[in-house]
């Protein structure tokens, strides 16, 4: 199966760790945060659309509140698949690091 | 939102909702809506609304992504719908896509040759500040007025004479080839006009005495693969020019020519006066580049003073200048189409409303059809709104098939285009060139305008086909011969009116161009034959002269400058101590025999009698009006182009036309004079009980052989006078070609809509007609019947034709001085073709239904 991508993974890490407060604005924070850089909205909701289709996270509409203007927000949860993708993702940042040597590696961030 | 709060306004909040899908709106524009109230809070209103605004506008592609998806698979069952419909209704699909793709494909060729049209001049560099000067209605000026003006206008940058095109023979390695337009130019040709030299040094190509510079193809004609820059050529046996440059073959220039000498070499060949003419020999285009474009009026305003002073006369006219964009549609020079190249701004627009009509009437058709049959698809559209399609859904699927069927159209119509460009290209008498359409930008505006010719033709059928209501559809309660009736009938109406429209400008044309080839000219153009003359001839002239008489059918010869159909000379004469311009022709005293004109007063000019040779002259009719003379006889006038300047009337000419009907006659004046350089005219007579032309070739030969004994080193080339002279009908003859053309397939398109909508007719009445057959009605009496209504409509489609045509036709005969009228023969032959042709359509399908056996009519269903 295909790793995700490192924003998928961003987007994923950000749906866990908020866990029941995750919607399009918490989740753009999160995103902007981690990257040190705002995040455009449309780009963050292509993203989640997409990862709703391969069926990492879920769904569910929430009750509206009036700060949205009466309107209500879409909940995000990360699935078993999503969670499972996420180890995948990891796995394999480890094991590609590991092909280097740590002493090869100083030598070049010393340069 | 509570009143007051602070919201991001009414059109970003639209433009986001327009955005999303239905499905994530609410959340969407929630979280928008969210953090703009953040932003409010940490940065004020102004800069949340920008926030959100640039927001909006960053996720545009993401939104549209997503939509696009939604967009191509609703289009993608719209395709599959559209395609069945119109493989379902094959007849139907094939008339509108017939008049569409034959509208379409002649609106291709015309534009083509607007485009054509519309390139010439336009590669010039300067082209915004070049201007010709002229007088009143002469383009050409004395060569002596552009040195008056120089160094005293600062608008002026350059300057460029040019002359009147000459044909000349060159002479090269014994071997005589024929210029036939050899023009003077300025040294400053190059810095004016953008012609690119091949070889040669533009700055000094021009400059000295008797340097020529060749176009390729004439370099290419003398000289073949050799360098011609360096060579001598002997210029009409008499001057011997050296070639200084090649210059790449003229296209899209309005004054082609073939070989231009340097302008200082008129004065070693005619002597330096002839270069500083100032009130004779109007033959020069003078040309004046300005420093910028909007110091014109200023610079002709200081070109008028400065003149008017300079040359000390009693001007009534006004020096102008031409800009050059104007000088190819708006300049009426008297050159010669070959040597001036003249567009017609009329012809474009005539041409270009021809193929709209065209295009609105295959519209129309396609109107008209798909709403008479609109009736058929009501159960689709019934069902397609009980399963819950909207209105603007269904509508847009309409549309969509109109435009695929005008996409499909714009291809077989560049197929027809390409079909009948060679005949186009041939009445047009230009090559034309479609692939010029698959360059640029233009493959994308045709899409588009096909795309607009589609949705322009299908909105209406879109709007009345998807207004059908499914309750009534489904239960079968529905107007059998569809709604809008009465629009259709207003459509049928126009599509005749401009048939008739088209036949009966045909046949104004044709109408007008016969009189003007049948027209009595004043003298007789079928039996005359001309030759080009040369210098070797001249001291010859009498022998050669004898030696044609010889040959029985040659029955007069005579040599003169100007021959009918050609342009005379401009000169300014002075009679009664005013100077006026007229038209002055050197003859010999056998032109009016041989041209067959009539003396009314006074007398020929006389062989035996020497003084007639110099200053003895013949006037037109018009010309004696025109000088104000009321004895014309013996008068005298002075700075004439003959020997000594002077010069005593003693003949009038009848008016007789000199040139085209388009032109009113000219004032003119006849002298002779003992070598003018020209034509030779020969009046052949006819051979009786046979035709004009029979038995020729033994004439022909005998001329031939004289040439060839007097003037071995130059080609033999003869012309008819009738053929030269009709030349002069050019434009009315491609006028009449495409005229024939739009008419056959205006006609052609009618016809196709009305046999569509009499078969569609026929079809809802077929019950009808079968019962009417039992009870008794004739075969015939059921055509009357059908065709009733339709011939109805065609007599009210007069009504529109007529009035219109009469005054289209009326505004352009006035173009012509002499003219035929627009009679009600012409009216009644028009809607005559037009009646016949539509009756025929009609009884053609009416006749079909009326002579089935009515047992099988009421067994249909």
């Amino acid at each position: 199966m295909d790793i995700i991508t490192r924003l998928e993974e961003v987007i994923l890490i950000a749906i866990w760790k908020l866990q029941e407060n995750a919607y399009g604005v918490t989740i753009n924070k999160e995103v902007s945060r981690s990257f040190q850089k705002k995040y455009t909205m449309g780009a963050l909701y292509f993203s989640l659309d997409q990862l709703h289709k391969k069926g990492f996270v879920s769904k569910a509409t929430g009750n509206p509140t009036p700060e949205r203007g009466g309107r209500s927000k879409t909940f995000y949860f990360l699935t078993v698949e999503g969670k499972k993708a996420l180890q995948r993702a990891k796995d394999h940042q480890e094991a590609l690091w590991k092909e280097i040597p740590d002493a090869a590696f100083k030598k070049g961030e010393m340069k | 939102m509570k009143k007051g709060s602070p919201s991001p306004g009414k059109w970003a909040e639209r433009f986001l909702s327009f955005l999303t899908q239905s499905g994530e709106r609410t959340s969407i524009t929630g979280d928008f809506a969210e953090i703009f109230k953040e932003k409010v809070a940490n940065h004020g209103v102004s800069k949340a609304r920008i926030w959100y605004w640039y927001q909006a506008f960053r996720s545009l592609p993401m939104f549209l992504r997503n939509r696009t998806v939604w967009i191509l698979v609703m289009v993608k069952t719209f395709f599959t719908f559209s395609l069945r419909n119109l493989k379902k209704n094959k007849i139907l699909s094939l008339i509108n896509l017939t008049g569409l793709s034959v509208s379409i494909g002649l609106l291709l060729l015309v534009l083509l040759f607007v485009r054509s049209e519309w390139r010439v001049d336009r590669f010039q560099e300067h082209y915004d500040r070049i201007c010709r000067l002229e007088y009143n209605d002469s383009c050409v000026m004395p060569s002596g007025i552009l040195p008056l003006l120089e160094g005293k206008i600062p608008e002026i940058q350059n300057t460029v004479r040019l002359d009147w095109p000459n044909k000349t023979v060159a002479k090269y390695k014994e071997e005589v080839y024929s210029l036939n337009r050899t023009i003077f130019a300025d040294p400053s040709l190059f810095q004016v006009f953008t012609l690119p030299l091949i070889q040669g040094d533009a700055a000094s190509a021009l400059s000295a005495p008797f340097n020529v510079i060749l176009t390729e193809s004439t370099a290419c004609r003398i000289f073949g693969t050799e360098n011609p820059v360096g060579c001598r050529l002997r210029i009409d046996e008499r001057y011997d020019f050296t070639v200084t440059g090649v210059l790449r073959d003229i296209k899209d220039f309005h004054f082609p020519f073939d070989a231009a000498a340097s302008f200082p070499s008129i004065g070693k060949m005619f002597g330096q006066k002839a270069l500083t003419l100032l009130y004779d020999g109007f033959q020069h285009p003078t040309y004046i580049l300005l420093q910028n474009k909007e110091s014109l009026p200023a610079a002709a305003a200081k070109i008028n003073t400065t003149l008017k002073k300079e040359l000390k006369l009693n001007f009534t006219g006004e020096f102008k200048l031409r800009p050059l964009k104007d000088i190819y549609f708006y300049s009426k020079t008297l050159l010669g189409d070959q040597y001036h190249l003249h567009g017609s701004l009329q012809a474009i627009r005539i041409f270009l409303a021809a193929a709209v009509l065209i295009i609105l009437m295959a519209a129309v058709n396609f109107i008209n059809l798909t709403t008479s049959k609109a009736i058929r698809r009501a159960k689709e559209v019934g069902l397609k709104k009980v399963v819950g399609s909207s209105r603007a859904m269904l509508a847009s699927q309409f549309l969509l098939e109109a435009v695929l069927l005008s996409v499909f159209a714009l291809v077989t119509g560049f197929l027809t285009a390409q079909i009948l460009l060679p005949l186009f290209s041939h009445i047009l008498d230009k090559p034309l060139d479609l692939s010029a359409f698959l360059r640029g930008a233009y493959p994308f505006l045709l899409i588009g305008g096909s795309l607009l010719l589609g949705l322009a033709a299908g909105i209406y059928p879109a709007f009345v086909m998807s207004s059908f209501r499914p309750a009534d559809v489904l239960r079968g309660h529905i107007n059998k011969t569809g709604s809008g009736i009465g629009f259709r009938k207003a459509l049928i109406i126009f599509q005749f009116s401009m048939a008739t429209l088209l036949i009966l400008a045909s046949l104004v044309v044709f109408k007008q161009l016969r009189f003007m080839k049948n027209a009595n000219l004043g003298f007789d153009k079928e039996n005359i034959l001309f030759l080009d003359l040369n210098r070797s001839l001249r001291s010859r002239k009498t022998a050669f002269k004898n030696e044609l008489l010889r040959h029985p059918r040659i029955k007069d010869v005579t040599f003169s400058c100007r021959i009918p159909g050609e342009i005379m000379w401009n000169w300014g004469v002075e009679y009664g101590g005013e100077k006026k311009s007229v038209f002055v022709n050197a003859v010999d005293p056998d032109f009016i025999q041989t041209y067959g004109l009539r003396i009314v007063e006074g007398r020929n000019f006389r062989w035996e009698q020497n003084p007639d040779k110099s200053n003895r002259l013949i006037l037109n009719q018009a010309a004696v009006r025109y000088l104000g003379m009321d004895s014309p006889l013996g008068q005298r006038l002075s700075s004439l182009p003959n020997g000594n300047g002077e010069g005593t009337v003693i003949g009038v000419l009848e008016d007789y036309h000199f040139n085209s009907l388009h032109t009113a006659i000219k004032p003119e004046i006849y002298y002779w004079l003992d070598w003018p350089h020209g034509r030779i005219s020969l009046r052949l007579g006819a051979v009786e009980g046979g035709l004009p032309r029979a038995g020729l070739a033994d004439t022909i030969s005998h001329i031939k052989k004289t040439w060839t004994d007097f003037c071995p080193n130059y080609p033999f080339v003869f012309s008819f006078l009738d053929e030269s002279f009709d030349r002069q009908y050019k434009n009315e003859e491609k006028l009449r070609g495409l005229f024939t053309l739009f008419t056959v397939f205006a006609v052609l398109i009618s016809c196709l809509g009305l046999m569509g909508l009499t078969g569609h007719m026929v079809e809802n009445r077929t019950k009808e007609i079968g019962i009417r057959k039992v009870l008794g009605s004739s075969s015939a009496g059921i055509v009357v019947l059908l065709s009733r209504e339709y011939i109805r409509l065609m007599f009210i489609s007069f009504l529109v034709a007529f009035p219109l045509g009469g005054w289209f036709m009326h505004r352009w005969l006035q173009d012509f001085a002499f003219r035929t009228e627009a009679d009600s023969g012409l009216f009644l032959l028009a809607g005559m073709i037009s009646l016949f042709v539509s009756f025929l359509t009609v009884v053609f399908q009416s006749g079909k239904a009326a002579a089935a056996s009515p047992v099988r009519s009421l067994r249909y269903e």
